[in-house]
């Protein structure tokens, strides 16, 4: 049933459909370097909090063994050399977006935020993304469903907006008549941990390669959220605070329910 | 905290130009060298990590 309303309702389609601006696609080597995060996250998940202070030795030519909980940090403190080394060079560490467009750093925020989520939900157990919280509480499954359906809304909203270009105030809701027919929230959670937590991939790499190119001009279109008058450009902010915010309460829900049971290490992830 | 840190350097290369991705920077290496030699690294020390538990844990 999903396969078959995915076909007729790909993801990306709409936002081709409306597009207003070129496509920005993602580097192919940023979409094939995401391959080792997930044997990373494995092995990391996999080491018992009792071994940490175990001694390692990470290349021969080290003087010295570390305590193995120095594996994680150095795997932390790699990426944090890596996004130095990138700002200084590009910008001579001014910290400046570089030339890109003025979508790119609100894009920026929501690929820090889908992240930082895919950290939580590596930590969890399997069985606790079905597991009832209590308290009339979603489930894990459910949230991820809920992010999908807004972040999917957002998208496709503001491919309509950009396209129609209305004046402040009078913008409304596209009519539902515009887009192909829309998974429900729970379509849209089906699978494994790892296949709904790599749809975020696919959703939030549509909406860069769509929205990359956008001009200042464009992010001041007229849109509405929520009921709310706005301008098209706080959709992506609105994207990462929908899901910093729903990382942030389903982290604390999770956390204090009793089916919540991180794997050993998961605080790695 | 790593996959958050990872979605840190991540932004730094979405939405730009592939030919700006592939120009060397300030150490000589491209963006996406440099990103994929942390990712390369990482995959390593953590192998690294959990062959080193197994064998203290043994």
């Amino acid at each position: 049933m999903l396969a078959d309303r995915r076909q007729a309702w790909s993801v990306i389609d709409p936002l081709t459909d409306l597009a207003t601006v070129p496509a920005t696609p993602i580097h192919p080597a940023v979409v094939a370097g995401r391959a080792p995060l997930a044997p990373v996250v494995t092995d990391l998940i996999h080491v018992p909090d009792g071994t940490l202070d175990g001694s390692w030795r990470w290349r021969p030519t080290e003087a010295d063994d570390l305590e193995l909980r120095c594996g994680s940090y150095a795997i932390h403190e790699g990426l944090e050399r890596a996004i130095g080394e990138i700002a200084v060079g590009r910008d001579g560490g001014s910290g400046g977006a570089g030339g890109v467009g003025p979508a790119v750093p609100a894009l920026g925020a929501m690929t820090e935020a889908r992240w930082d989520l895919r950290g939580v939900l590596a930590g969890l157990a399997a069985e606790t993304w079905d597991a009832d919280p209590g308290r009339g509480e979603w489930t894990v499954r459910q949230t991820m469903g809920h992010i999908f359906g807004g972040q999917l809304s957002y998208s496709w909203c503001n491919a309509w907006y950009l396209a129609n270009s209305l004046p402040v105030g009078i913008a409304a809701r596209p009519p539902e008549s515009v887009f192909p027919p829309e998974p429900t929230e729970d379509e849209l959670a089906t699978g494994s941990p790892a296949e709904v937590a790599a749809r975020l991939d696919t959703i939030g790499d549509a909406s860069i390669i769509a929205n990359a190119g956008l001009d200042g001009p464009s992010l001041e279109i007229a849109a509405r959220w929520s009921g709310r008058p706005c301008r098209s450009g706080s959709g992506w902010g609105d994207m990462a605070r929908t899901s910093a915010s729903t990382r942030s309460r389903s982290t604390r829900r999770w956390r204090s329910s009793d089916v919540s049971r991180p794997r050993p290490n998961a605080s790695c992830a | 905290m790593i996959l958050a840190t990872y979605g840190r350097l991540e932004a730094l290369v979405i939405g730009r130009p592939i030919a700006d991705l592939d120009r060397p920077l300030g150490s000589g290496a491209s963006a996406v060298e440099i990103l994929g030699a942390a990712l390369t690294d990482a995959e390593a020390t953590a192998t690294s990590v959990r062959a080193a538990s197994a064998s203290n844990h043994a």
